[in-house]
């Protein structure tokens, strides 16, 4: 299922779809997309049906860079048999929201406060799509 | 008119039980021998009680368990819950309350048997569904990533953070009613285990049984009761998120509107303060708690606790009970920060009493670094 984006932000899709179901649909299609405010500009992350920085009704989806920072990290060391380390970032994205989330495919001791890195799309394990991050160069 | 409530209202009584381990009692078992012990302390009996405040994580109505299980009718409840820092809010509205007698004797009140019912920490059951997929572990990854970003963008070290576990354990070592209380040096808290990186076994709290009662009456019949009274001075509270990933800067709480709505209404400034007690469920709190309550300049934390700045003998005694890290730490602490400070206000701490003590602040973390609340307490010699 993919949920139609509009200019207003109003789903054009499924009769009942709020905000939540409408990002789940736009990972489900390949997409990171983010509501950003029609009236000030400003970049919303968690999903919702009002701009916390305004308090406008007029989110509008828009596709995200992608870029973004890692902000901080924190490292659940465990034993091999329990799954290993497990390594929990904080991205800030260009747009300027940030998400706790994390880079599934380098090794814990690699990731540094303030590299740079780049979104994909993945499943968690049975679970929803979420957004993870894999590093970049400088140039990005 | 934040000053309003200035000297209103009193701690007139504190009380702890089942600090430790508790098999056998329940939480609501715990609370209410907690309860009857502050209102002894007070000199007030329980029929007296008409409000009530309560927060916990394990029951969906902590207020109506407690005044059943109490067996009480109070005319004003409170059951305001925003973590750990609950108690430390719940001091301010009481003060209210009482101050347009709503109430007469508030009673605030906690209880917890994690230590024996799970042996771990048990978090709310809502957690935030857009981080809970990648794994985090609550509550202690916020704390994780706060430490780490202020290492990164601040130059803290684990040596520094080791300090303020030292000086915590320091002061239980003189507390005869904490629950660690053998050495620790600076060494043994880097060579403890790495739980997550980069907080070791020895920058977390505890996790123990235990329940904490405080009683407040308006002043002027607190002047009456058994003990001195711990005068309420002000208080602030601040929140800006529920999540982590909320949080606008990790290095920066709430804790710095919080602190400076509490020091404006007692009409104070840290230079005033003499013991501070703050939540420690992880060292990093402490360094982040100096910094936003204006105690060193933002970023100085992990220098400024050095050297055994806030341990006995210390210029700037904080946590003197042996705080969340080594004292008790039964899931939310809050409470246990104002029980101490009144007992060290009424200078009856015993080996562990702080010398010339007028005020004392004590400040609550709730959540994941999410609600923060301020309370600044004074002898009658601040009125």
């Amino acid at each position: 299922m993919t949920a139609t984006p509009s200019h207003t932000g109003q789903s054009t899709g499924p009769a009942h779809t709020g905000p939540d179901a409408r990002f789940q649909a736009y990972l489900e299609a390949g997409e990171f997309r983010l509501q950003q405010c029609g009236n000030c500009g400003h970049w919303a992350f968690f999903p919702r049906v009002m701009c916390p920085a305004c308090a406008s009704r007029d989110l509008v989806w828009r596709k995200v860079s992608g870029r973004g920072r890692v902000y901080s990290r924190a490292v659940l060391k465990r034993k091999p048999d329990r799954g290993g380390d497990h390594a929990i970032v904080l991205v800030t994205l260009e747009e300027g929201p940030r998400l706790l989330s994390r880079l599934p495919d380098t090794p814990a001791d690699e990731i540094a406060v303030g590299m740079p890195v780049r979104a994909r799309v993945a499943r968690a394990g049975e679970g929803a799509l979420t957004v993870v991050f894999e590093p970049v160069g400088e140039d990005g | 008119m934040s000053a309003a409530l200035r000297g209103q209202a009193a701690i007139v009584g504190v009380g702890t039980a089942g600090c430790g381990e508790a098999p056998g009692y329940s939480a609501m078992d715990i609370q209410a021998q907690a309860a009857l012990a502050a209102l002894d302390d007070a000199g007030l009996a329980l029929g007296e009680v008409d409000g009530l405040f309560c927060a916990n994580m394990s029951h969906t109505f902590p207020v109506l368990s407690t005044l059943e299980y109490l067996g009480i009718r109070p005319r004003w409840l409170d059951g305001t819950n925003v973590g750990g820092s609950s108690f430390i809010g719940h001091a301010i509205s009481a003060t209210l309350a009482l101050r347009a007698e709503l109430c007469d004797v508030a009673l605030i009140c906690y209880g917890a048997t994690m230590r024996s019912d799970a042996g771990r920490m048990v978090p709310p059951p809502e957690q935030p569904p857009y981080e809970v997929p990648h794994g985090p572990r609550y509550p202690m990854i916020a704390y994780a990533l706060a430490a780490a970003r202020h290492m990164a963008e601040y130059g803290t070290t684990p040596e520094q953070l080791a300090e303020v576990a030292v000086a915590a354990r320091a002061w239980a070592r003189l507390n005869p009613e904490a629950f660690e209380r053998g050495p620790l040096s600076v060494a043994d808290v880097l060579a403890s285990r790495m739980i997550m990186e980069p907080l070791r076994l020895r920058d977390c709290c505890l996790l123990t049984d235990g329940a904490g009662a405080v009683v407040m009456t308006r002043a002027d019949r607190a002047r009456d009761l058994a003990k001195p009274p711990v005068y309420f001075l002000g208080g602030g509270t601040a929140s800006y998120n529920r999540q982590v990933g909320q949080m606008p800067e990790l290095t920066v709480t709430a804790a710095v509107d919080s602190g400076a709505r509490a020091f404006a209404a007692a009409g104070m400034g840290p230079g005033d303060i003499d013991v501070l007690q703050l939540y420690d469920a992880f060292t990093i709190n402490v360094v982040l708690f100096l910094e936003d309550l204006g105690f060193c300049p933002k970023g100085e934390g992990g220098r400024f606790v050095e050297d055994g700045r806030l341990a006995p003998g210390g210029s700037l005694p904080v946590n003197t009970n042996g705080g969340g890290l080594s004292c008790v730490h039964p899931g939310m602490y809050g409470v246990f920060t104002m029980i101490e400070a009144a007992r060290q206000l009424r200078g009856e701490a015993g080996e562990r009493q702080a010398p010339d003590v007028d005020t004392a602040l004590c400040h609550g973390n709730g959540g994941t670094l999410s609600h923060q609340a301020t309370v600044i307490f004074g002898t009658a010699r601040t009125l």
